[in-house]
């Protein structure tokens, strides 16, 4: 019932070379771990084996792994989220099981030590390697597609921000084998995160993966800003870019502004474990009062960095598939910011029951619910850019649907829980589970796979399989409420979060129902699985030589499917957030130039991998306290990245003769696809 | 692959059929609604607001989950009967009611917040039962133990865990700190919870208005033991609850030193433990982190307040000091007078 | 381009049409022209991004800053600022610095002059004044350490150590990057990427500078008042 206490080596040549690390980290007689692991490598091998197989090594190298185009690093960003989906997933139907089996007094098949790990492995895996990679991912794949750029600000940088992300994640996954995860929960409250609580590498793990991972997405946000605000196309004004593109930047301006201080407050925690300091400690004057203050400051905008851009997804997708301009852009703009600017207001109210005064309870209360405001305008915007239109419900517009009716039900349970005197008591229930899930589940993640369907023609030339797709989103939206609905209930009831067992017969029964929920949603992941599988093996079939599938609205369905490297052999101009629209409305669309200009294009470069992949070791060494291992991975990534400065042959152009090819190939395609 | 897709239907009727398991399990216990069943004015308060909430909540989102049936239905492609008008894209009469319409419900929300925050506060004072008006409150000091509850009665001089007890009508004033990792302190059918921190104390004043013995929870998880970390609450009429304290009284056992020592173990406890005598001021040192020895936070901060006011009063506050092997450097040497040392 | 320009707040499609067709249109012996339009693109556009990591600096350092607020009573037992620190020190450490960002201005309008020479000396004598305050200020953590006086002592001290040690630690970044520099302009003399190079460097310094008056007024003359 205890978690493993790693200690330093007794002998000082092992303890310099392997610090804490030894053959008894691995937990070899743990069947799920060592099953779950073998998965993992077994898994990687394949991967690897086939790569090698087929010869594909040059291929992935040039085209994927060494790439700084935006396009293939938001796909390797979605990938790296689908793959962590199923981890995290995988963490969800062993908490779910458990609870089920052990709420009748039985004490399941998880100690404690291990299901607390899971929940934490869960949400932090969610929240930091699911939906952050996923959301950062359609931004990068669409975003400067719709604001008709070649490519992001800094392209190196993104691919930087990329590979750190994926270090982060490969060492979350590296923690489910080699030691342990914390068992604190996904915010790691002091001063259980403490070493004087925690003394295993489990928080330890927690803080190198976030904070690579966390490196990674400021430097992100950083690049999509300066992309935003320096890349529009001609005639683009800041009141002219899709709506996506204002939720994309009203979520990078937050990740600037927000991800500093969960660096800053995962460092102090940090240092207190390894120097010994005194931030959260219970001793030497620490506050961990201040832990659960700062790292609320930035956890909840980091919930708007997240839903935002869902909601930018709806709103592209509900005027494309309701064939209708947006209802209320202007209202959408401002609520978009307004939500932004009130993000930063609201983070005590995580925490109601700390003894704050009545006044300040009540003021972040009600700067909560002022949220809503805006919040319901966007949902009285998509509501009526329905109104009036002609609603084709394909699979996008099937998710937006489940995400309304969804969302406003989250969104209300948020409101009760926003009353400080309500939440006095449903804080830290499973209601507050239910509520969390049922926007992130119905809003972040419904936007996510709806992004996915409504713009995978866009980045792969073929649709997904609309049958499976359905199937998919019916099983998620049923299972998602046969899942958090009894949870709600049981927060009535009085049952509070993360209890590894109980012993309540009335209990036990909601829980064993929400457990088929989460297999209901299982089967919606299975069938979304499916679904890309089957879509890519009939890709033929489903291929889209239009470029525009969904009869769309913005410019990046201006372009070919997939894009051309370059996205658009000559940069548009624009009048009008419906650009495209309007161009085929007038018959300005699919016209191609005479003649045209070189295109200025960053080259590939390695260095942005290579500095990722030497971060993996770098926060293993410091799991591990390997300092040699750290200080030479330290130094190498500090040397890759000043050696990069000196790479002066960064960008060329590509020559008018390709270009012309290119294109003319596109509309030979194009003119044969409308006179067949 | 495809087999799966038959598990999730078969999943699906599995789902349904838990479902009206669910449903009948609801209509045959509603007293397992904790929060629904309140037993006391706190908890009736925070009912009364939850469902207050519901409603007023349900003003916005009825209409948005019809609407949103509707419309597709409605203005479905297939349907050309429908008007579409595919520029319709601004009125300034639905903005204006859109935008006014969540507003007024927050504000009658925020009002109903402003006032409920204020009443329902943990600090404020619960009154006595009508009936026990001019009663003394009980004082009860709370500390959050590694996994397990401490509560100490200094109007009885006793001190008990994982159980406390309360007589019905007079209000239970507590004063709460953890002598480990962050817990909260949680009566669901009571009401309100409050945080248990480490060096902080937080108040609560709670009523029990019926008779029973209520579940009390850590909501807060703080390791391992958590789930275990549980205690009842009994409320009980005077005399049962002066039963109850010389009961406690008849144990024999004291809370010294030696028996906080050992309660200070991470542990979970099976039956709850009573003592007759508590040493003194426990709460305060539990709350200062000398309960174990070593300098209390109190005097530290005396201490550094002194210094601050009399720079070259050193000496004469930290006795250690002169003992200290190193004279050297007077003004930073009360350093080595470390609290672990 | 052949006809007038169309207001494309008054005629979007038209203005679209418009655009397109002068991009359609355009000269290839315009390339040149192109090239300085990229590199002014790329000043505008690093620029920018620079100005936006330093203010995600500016709240790692508010982050810290707010900390210390927090824990600056904290002392456990421990010694408070009033004990520990010394101005007198302090101002010359200070005194280094504002001197250092004074001799980047130079170096900065040696730049502006095409002046490689004096480029290089500013810049050398700015790398000695911030090697001559990191020194002062690892002396004096290491005098303070040895005191006992450790971060580890308290929460003022973690929280100091910690606030002064990462402006300490960008100072010693933006040293390594002056290092880099001179290689760089050694190399390839004032071109248009070492400008772009040196602007952001000279942003990056007078920002560090300003976090110093911060740490200076609030931790320094503040906590030993």
């Amino acid at each position: 019932m205890s978690s493993p206490v790693a200690e330093l080596h007794e002998d000082p040549v092992l303890r310099f070379l392997f610090g804490k690390l030894d053959i008894s980290s691995v937990p070899w007689h743990d069947p799920i771990i060592m099953g779950a692991g073998a998965g993992m490598v077994g898994a990687a091998v394949l991967v690897l084996g086939l790569t090698t197989y087929f010869k594909l090594w040059p291929y992935v190298w040039k085209e994927w792994l060494t790439s700084v185009d935006h396009k293939k690093i938001g796909v390797m960003y979605i990938i790296l989220a689908l793959i962590m989906l199923l981890r995290g997933f995988a963490d969800a139907l062993m908490m779910r099981a458990q609870q089920a089996l052990a709420s009748a007094g039985g004490h399941g098949f998880l100690p404690p030590d291990h299901f607390d790990q899971i929940f934490t492995a869960h949400g932090v895996i969610m929240i930091f390697f699911v939906a952050m990679p996923f959301v950062i991912g359609l931004m990068n794949v669409i975003m400067p597609l719709q604001i008709g750029a070649r490519d992001v600000a800094f392209p190196y940088l993104n691919s930087l921000s990329f590979w750190f992300t994926a270090a982060g994640a490969v060492l979350i996954n590296v923690s489910l084998v080699v030691g342990e995860f914390a068992h604190t929960g996904w915010l790691a409250y002091a001063p259980l995160s403490g070493l004087q609580f925690s003394p295993g590498v489990g928080v330890d793990y927690y803080l190198w993966a976030i904070q690579i991972s966390g490196i990674g997405t400021t430097l992100s946000g950083v690049n999509l800003i300066a992309t935003i605000f320096k890349m529009r196309a001609p005639g683009m004004t800041l009141m002219r870019m899709p709506v996506f593109t204002w939720t994309t930047l009203a979520a990078n301006i937050l990740i600037v502004a927000a991800f500093p201080i969960l660096t800053v407050t995962l460092a102090l925690l940090g240092l207190d474990r390894y120097l010994g300091m005194h931030f959260f400690t219970n001793d030497g004057g620490g506050n961990a009062m201040m832990y659960v203050n700062l790292i609320w400051a930035w956890g909840h905008p980091e919930v708007y960095i997240l839903v935002l851009p869902a909601f930018g997804i709806f709103s592209e997708i509900v005027a494309t598939f309701c064939r209708k301009r947006l209802f209320g852009y202007d209202a959408m703009v401002y609520a978009t910011m307004c939500i932004a600017i009130l993000s930063f207001i609201v983070w005590l109210h995580h925490f109601f029951t700390m003894g704050a005064g009545a006044n300040v309870n009540a003021f972040f209360g009600i700067s909560t619910m002022i949220i809503s405001i805006p919040t319901g305008v966007k949902v009285f915007n998509w509501l009526f850019t329905m109104y009036r239109g002609r609603v084709r419900l394909e699979v996008p517009m099937l998710w937006t649907m489940g995400f309304i009716i969804t969302f406003v039900i989250g969104g209300a349970t948020g409101v009760m829980l926003a009353i400080p005197g309500a939440d006095f008591v449903l804080h830290n229930s499973v209601f507050l589970i239910a509520h969390f899930h049922n926007v992130i589940i119905g809003g972040v993640l419904f936007g996510c796979i709806a992004g996915l369907n409504y713009w995978f023609p866009k980045a792969f030339g073929f649709r997904l399989h609309s049958g499976i797709g359905k199937v998919s989103f019916w099983c998620w939206l049923i299972g998602f409420y046969v899942a958090f609905m009894p949870l709600y209930a049981l927060g009535l009831m009085g049952m509070t979060r993360r209890l590894s067992h109980m012993d309540n017969p009335v209990w036990h029964v909601y829980l064993i129902v929400a457990a088929c929920g989460a297999l209901i949603i299982f089967a919606g992941i299975i069938a979304q699985i499916v679904q890309i599988g089957y879509s890519i093996w009939k890709r033929d079939e489903l291929r889209d030589d239009s470029g525009d599938p969904w009869d769309g609205r913005t410019l990046e369905w201006a372009t070919s499917s997939p894009p051309p490297f370059y996205n658009f052999a000559v940069t548009p101009a624009i009048g009008n957030h419906d650009a495209f629209w309007d161009a085929k409305q007038t018959g300005q669309a699919y016209i191609q130039p005479k003649s045209y200009e070189p295109i200025h294009m960053p080259r590939n470069t390695a260095t942005g991998l290579l500095i990722g992949l030497a971060s993996i070791p770098f926060g293993f060494a410091l799991v591990w306290h390997i300092w040699w291992l750290a200080v030479v991975t330290l130094i190498g990534m500090i040397g890759l990245a000043i050696l990069h400065t000196f790479n002066e042959d960064r960008d060329y152009y590509v020559q008018p003769d390709e270009i012309k090819a290119i294109e003319d190939a596109r509309f030979a395609k194009l003119n044969t696809t409308t006179e067949a | 692959m495809h087999l799966n897709f038959f598990e999730g239907r078969n999943l699906i009727r599995k789902g349904l059929i838990a479902g009206l398991m669910v449903t009948a399990a609801v209509s045959l216990s509603g007293c397992d609604w904790a929060l629904m069943d309140p037993k006391g004015p706190v908890g009736l308060a925070q009912k009364d607001l939850i469902i207050l909430a519901t409603l007023l909540m349900l003003i916005p989102v009825v209409p948005v989950i019809v609407m949103t049936l509707w419309f597709a239905w409605r203005y479905r492609a297939s349907n050309t009967k429908a008007t579409y008008d595919p520029n319709f894209e601004h009125s300034n009469r639905i903005e204006a009611v859109v935008w006014a319409i969540p507003t007024l419900i927050i504000i009658a929300l925020g009002t109903v917040t402003w006032i409920s925050t204020h009443q329902l506060d943990p600090h404020k004072k619960v009154e006595a039962a009508a009936d026990k008006a001019g009663v003394t409150p009980i004082e009860v000091q709370v500390v959050a133990l590694d996994w397990k509850w401490l509560f100490i009665y200094p109007q009885y001089g006793i001190a008990t865990v994982n159980e406390m007890a309360m007589p019905v009508g007079v209000p239970v004033h507590f004063e709460i700190t953890s002598a480990s990792v962050m817990n909260s302190f949680f009566i669901p059918q009571l009401g309100t919870q409050i945080y248990a921190m480490n060096g902080m104390q937080t108040h609560l004043s709670l009523r029990a208005d019926h008779a029973g013995v209520y579940d009390g929870i850590s909501a807060n998880y703080s390791g391992f033991g958590f789930a275990d970390m549980k205690f009842k609450a009994k409320a009980v009429d005077q005399t049962g609850f002066d039963a109850w304290v010389a009961s406690a009284k008849a144990s024999g056992q004291t809370l010294d030193a030696g028996a906080y020592k050992s309660l200070h173990q991470k542990s979970t406890l099976k039956a709850p433990a009573y003592y007759a005598a508590v040493q003194p001021a426990l709460f305060t040192k539990v709350l200062n982190g000398c309960a174990d020895g070593g300098l209390c936070k109190e005097d530290a901060f005396n201490m550094a307040m002194m210094k601050n006011l009399v720079p070259g009063a050193v000496d004469c506050v930290a006795p250690e000091i002169l003992t200290s092997k190193n004279k050297t450097a007077d003004k930073v040497a009360l350093n080595r007078a470390t609290p672990e040392s | 381009m052949s006809s007038t320009p169309v207001n494309p707040a008054e005629n979007p499609v038209g203005a679209f049409k418009d655009q397109l067709k002068s991009a359609y249109d355009h000269n290839p012996n315009e390339a040149h022209d192109t090239h300085d339009h990229h590199h002014q693109d790329e000043e505008a556009k690093v620029t920018l991004g620079f100005w936006i990591y330093l203010m995600s600096d500016c709240l790692i350092f508010a982050t810290l800053f707010a900390t210390f607020a927090v824990l600056k009573d904290a002392t456990a037992g421990g010694p408070n600022g009033r004990e520990l620190f010394d101005l007198g020190f302090v101002a010359i450490e200070t005194s280094l610095l504002l001197l250092s960002s004074l001799t980047f201005g130079l170096s900065m309008i040696s730049m502006q002059n095409n002046k490689l020479n004096g480029v290089l000396g500013w810049l050398a004598v700015t790398g000695l004044l911030g090697l001559g305050f990191m020194g002062m200020e690892i002396y004096e953590f290491n005098h303070l350490i040895h005191e006992g006086a450790g971060p580890d002592r308290s929460a003022f001290l973690s929280a100091f150590f910690t606030l002064v040690g990462t402006h300490g630690l960008h100072v010693t970044s933006g040293l390594i990057w002056m290092g880099v520099m001179f290689v760089h302009l050694f190399r390839r003399g004032i071109t248009p990427a070492n400008r772009i190079r040196m602007m952001e460097l000279s942003l990056f310094w007078h920002f560090l500078d300003i976090i110093w008056i911060g740490v200076f007024s609030i931790v320094y003359l503040m906590g030993a008042a």
